[in-house]
């Protein structure tokens, strides 16, 4: 069973994470098959825009925390890894935000349910991004000690919000998302799909070389705004997390993960934020 | 040293603003220093008759306490407050001639030489302070004006009350560096963008993205201490270097230009004409004193028309 | 000072500066821009205004460029019809790049006051502008992507963020005063009746909005923004968006947009007149996007 889908239909390609009962948590599998299908999508001319959905009751809750068949998606403390291999890890696992980010055509996310960490990074490079009220976007990528390596955050909601969001790994739902310029629209999830559809209808009217060099000109602005430089940059310093120091009394993750397994991991991880998280 | 100032020149040669003083033989004389619990320090501006705005003493002992909470191996998180009714007026313009705050007056006549090292001085703090490697929360109540606003800015998190004023209007707040970078929503007419006067209240500062969260005043010390709470939570070294990262990507987008051209201001207020209709600094401050300077300032900066 | 398409008036602090082409919406023609270029210099050197209000006559802003064909030869890219030489391209995008950065840098504080249509080239104005004030009704909008141009427009992000300006142009769709006050596009979206009134306000507080400098301070200041909006990427991304706004103006006969079948403004412009083109280029997406409509007044 495939975990990406892609299906193409008046003009619209749609592309589905399909690991429903992992909530379409990426790892090696995912992500191999999302590298076959997006070259398909871009050059194909029959479709003008992309759009990106999940399979199930979420958009994607992120990377696969398991350990197992997650090479690609996430370096684990203690691998015993070269410089030069760690470099050209993350020049891969960013590559891609960059080269979604830069698709030669408009990409839509619709989202719905969780939208967290890595997932919450494939709905900031989307064009677009419209998502159901209630759908949780959040990145609590550093409370596992782990850099939050969008750059896209800064430009989308400014200085003290990406200090707050990436400090506190709190969840945001889709109305306070789009407040704060995270996404375009948060609609009622029963409508969710109607509306996706018939923005995507919308674009589609026009032909491809109406729309590429008008989202080029747009990413063009970011690149000399910075955002080239961005990803480079973010990729060295995820290179310089690696080699933190864990202090004993400090929450390990992974020492967690492997001695009581991964749902009591995520519980120990998010304890001291729940609180606070929850009253905000 | 002979300088074009006239008087005895501090070195502007300092490497970082809070890490050049000792504190273990340090007396802090305008702020407090204490240590709420074994991960959590509040610093308190403390010079509240002048609304505790800057002086030379108060930038030394803010400095000494940053670098004292930085060295010290279990803080996580500092809280920086002001006593009394403000968080900061800025730089004290009544402090004597010789000191850094007040802006220095053209009869001194300095070289551009060393009022180029007066002003980087002045005005590099704030890089210092986005520097610091620990998680650092800005509690604002009252008015956060001119370099207390930057330094807030500069500050990780903003925690206001809903009725604190940021900025003020006769000021020209524009080249407050971070109050201002151009980032969406700042640069967005939302934010009144470009307008020379940007006086907001807590609660819009929190509208705009500018605070992280208002709350009424009386709840403004708890919810303080929650943020501080769970910030110091995380992992050390991660926060250090998510810091670095967020630092580095300002740099990217070209941050630095605004220190520099804050400073390049600040040095032309050496030179402007003021006209015959506008309240003149130099002139009112020798005339009337301060206080009458900044009535006379308030005066001509507040439409007559209600809004 | 006698212009046709521009009426400039100074009055006390605040100078004001009309688009006067009414009965073609204001629509922009090289004559138009060559005045108004002449107006704000006038208004540049000035020495009692602090404030300049840019604004249109009868019932809108500015539809933006004129696209009739006629008398916009420095505005509008060649014809692609024509065969044009890139050099020939590349030299009016940059000219006109030039003439928007004039006006976002001027030292003065410019405050577009928006009524009606606010389209393309017009929008390109008041976003150039330091602050909009608009009725609520207002109609913002660059639909330049249903007729295969790229915007060259380097402002949009900085003025409503990312994910807002790929909506906006990617789209073309029409959005009212209300939205655009919401996404920060504007400061303010008033009745149309309290227009004058909030405009005396607002101009009286941006006149009296100097620094402990005076306005001479103001100037430097204004300037190391312009500055610091050039590091920001500004600087570079004038220059990107004319590059991009050529490649895809440079669409002709026997290149992809219009041998694909793509939408051929021009051609349809020539054949049936402006005003049946504009209708096929709107219509389609009306199902999709809503137009928002104006008030009767």
């Amino acid at each position: 069973m495939s975990t990406v889908i892609y299906e193409k239909k008046d003009g619209i390609g749609y592309i589905t994470l399909n690991r429903p009962e992992e909530l379409n948590a990426m790892n090696d599998e995912m992500l191999a098959e999302l590298d076959a299908v997006l070259p398909q999508a871009e050059m194909d001319l029959d479709v003008k825009v992309v759009v990106f959905r999940g399979a199930g009751k979420d958009f994607c809750v992120g990377q696969d925390l398991t350990g197992v068949n997650t090479y690609e998606v996430l370096s684990e403390p203690g691998e015993h890894l070269t410089i030069k291999k760690r470099m050209e890890a993350e020049r891969r696992r960013n590559r891609r935000w960059e080269y979604i980010f830069n698709l030669a055509k408009p990409t839509i996310a619709q989202v719905h349910g969780y939208c967290l960490g890595t997932g919450c990074y494939l709905a900031m490079v989307c064009d677009i991004t419209i998502a159901a009220e209630d759908a949780q976007f959040g990145d609590p990528l550093l409370r596992m000690g782990l850099l939050p390596h969008m750059p896209l955050w800064l430009y989308l909601v400014g200085i003290k919000k990406t200090r707050e969001l990436l400090y506190t790994g709190c969840y945001i739902d889709g109305i306070e998302a789009e407040k704060i310029g995270l996404i375009n629209r948060a609609v009622p999830g029963d409508e969710l799909e109607d509306e996706v559809n018939n923005l995507a209808s919308g674009i589609a009217l026009m032909h491809c070389d109406a729309l590429a060099p008008v989202k080029d000109a747009i990413n063009s602005v970011m690149e000399a705004r910075g955002l080239g430089a961005a990803w480079r940059f973010t990729n060295n310093m995820q290179l310089v997390m690696q080699q933190r120091t864990m202090l004993p009394d400090e929450f390990n993750f992974f020492k967690a993960r492997d001695k009581k397994g991964l749902k009591a991991a995520i519980d120990e991880r998010d304890a001291p934020f729940k609180k606070f998280c929850e009253e905000r | 040293m002979p300088t074009g100032f006239g008087w005895n020149f501090k070195t502007q040669y300092q490497l970082c603003f809070w890490e050049h003083r000792d504190y273990r033989e340090w007396e802090f004389q305008t702020v407090l220093y204490e240590k709420i619990n074994d991960r959590i320090v509040r610093v308190t501006l403390n010079r509240p008759d002048k609304r505790n705005a800057f002086n030379d003493r108060m930038f030394e002992d803010l400095a000494t306490a940053m670098h004292k909470a930085n060295d010290d191996p279990d803080v996580k998180v500092v809280i920086v407050r002001g006593a009394g009714a403000h968080f900061g007026a800025g730089h004290d313009l009544s402090s004597p001639e010789g000191e850094e705050s007040p802006p220095v007056h053209p009869n001194v006549n300095p070289t551009l030489q060393d009022y180029y090292g007066f002003e980087r001085r002045r005005c590099y703090k704030y890089d210092d302070v986005m520097d610091f490697p620990k998680i650092i929360i800005a509690q604002v109540h009252g008015k956060c004006i001119g370099a207390s606003q930057i330094f807030a800015a500069s500050c990780d998190i903003i925690v206001t009350a809903e009725d604190a004023q940021f900025g003020i209007r006769g000021f020209g707040s524009q080249l407050h560096g971070l109050t201002e970078f151009p980032i969406w929503p700042l640069w967005s007419n939302k934010a009144y963008a470009g307008r020379a006067v940007t006086e907001m209240s807590g609660r819009e500062a929190a509208e705009l993205g500018f605070a992280n969260v208002a709350v009424p005043l009386e709840k403004l010390d708890q919810e303080t201490l929650m943020w501080a709470e769970v910030l110091s939570k995380l992992p050390s070294e991660a926060v250090a270097v998510t810091k670095e990262w967020i630092s580095g990507m300002l740099d990217i987008m070209g941050m630095g230009a605004v220190q520099r051209e804050h400073y390049h201001a600040h040095l032309s207020l050496q030179y402007v004409h003021f006209r015959p209709e506008e309240v003149n600094l130099y002139k009112e401050k020798k005339d009337k004193g301060l206080k009458g300077f900044l009535e006379d300032r308030a005066k001509t900066a507040t439409p007559t028309t209600k809004k | 000072m006698k212009y046709k398409n521009v009426l400039l008036k100074f009055e006390g602090k605040i100078a004001t500066i009309t688009l006067n082409r009414p009965e073609k919406l204001n629509a922009i023609n090289d004559e138009m821009l060559r005045e108004l270029m002449k107006a704000l210099e006038k208004t540049r050197n000035h020495y009692e205004s602090l404030v300049v209000v840019i604004k249109g006559e009868g019932d809108s802003f500015s539809v933006g460029q004129d696209l009739s064909g006629e008398g916009t030869n420095e505005i509008m890219p060649p014809n692609p019809r024509n065969k044009a030489y890139l050099y020939d391209m590349f030299t009016q995008s940059q000219k006109n790049q030039s003439i928007w950065q004039y006006i976002f840098e001027f030292p003065k504080i410019t405050v577009a006051q928006v009524h009606g249509y606010c389209l393309g080239m017009g929008l390109d104005l008041a976003m150039a502008c330091r602050a909009i004030i608009c009725t609520d009704d207002a109609i913002f909008g660059d639909p330049s992507v249903r007729m295969g141009i790229a915007s060259p427009n380097p402002l949009w992000t900085f003025r409503v963020g990312l994910k807002k300006s790929k909506e906006l142009l990617l789209t073309g769709r029409y959005i009212d005063g209300k939205e655009a006050q919401r996404i920060g596009l504007v400061m303010k979206a008033v009745p149309a009746a309290e227009l004058d009134q909030v405009m005396a306000v607002e101009l009286d507080a941006f006149s009296r909005s100097v620094g402990i400098g005076g306005w001479d301070q103001m100037t430097d200041f204004w300037c190391s923004w312009m500055a610091i909006m050039e590091l920001a990427g500004l600087g570079a991304a004038r220059h990107m968006t004319a590059s991009v706004n050529v490649l895809s103006s440079i669409q002709r006969p026997g290149r992809s947009l219009i041998e694909r079948g793509g939408f051929d403004f021009y051609k349809t412009r020539d054949e049936q007149g402006l005003k049946a083109a504009i209708e096929k280029r709107d219509a389609p997406f009306r199902k999709y996007f809503p137009q928002p409509k104006l008030k009767k007044r």
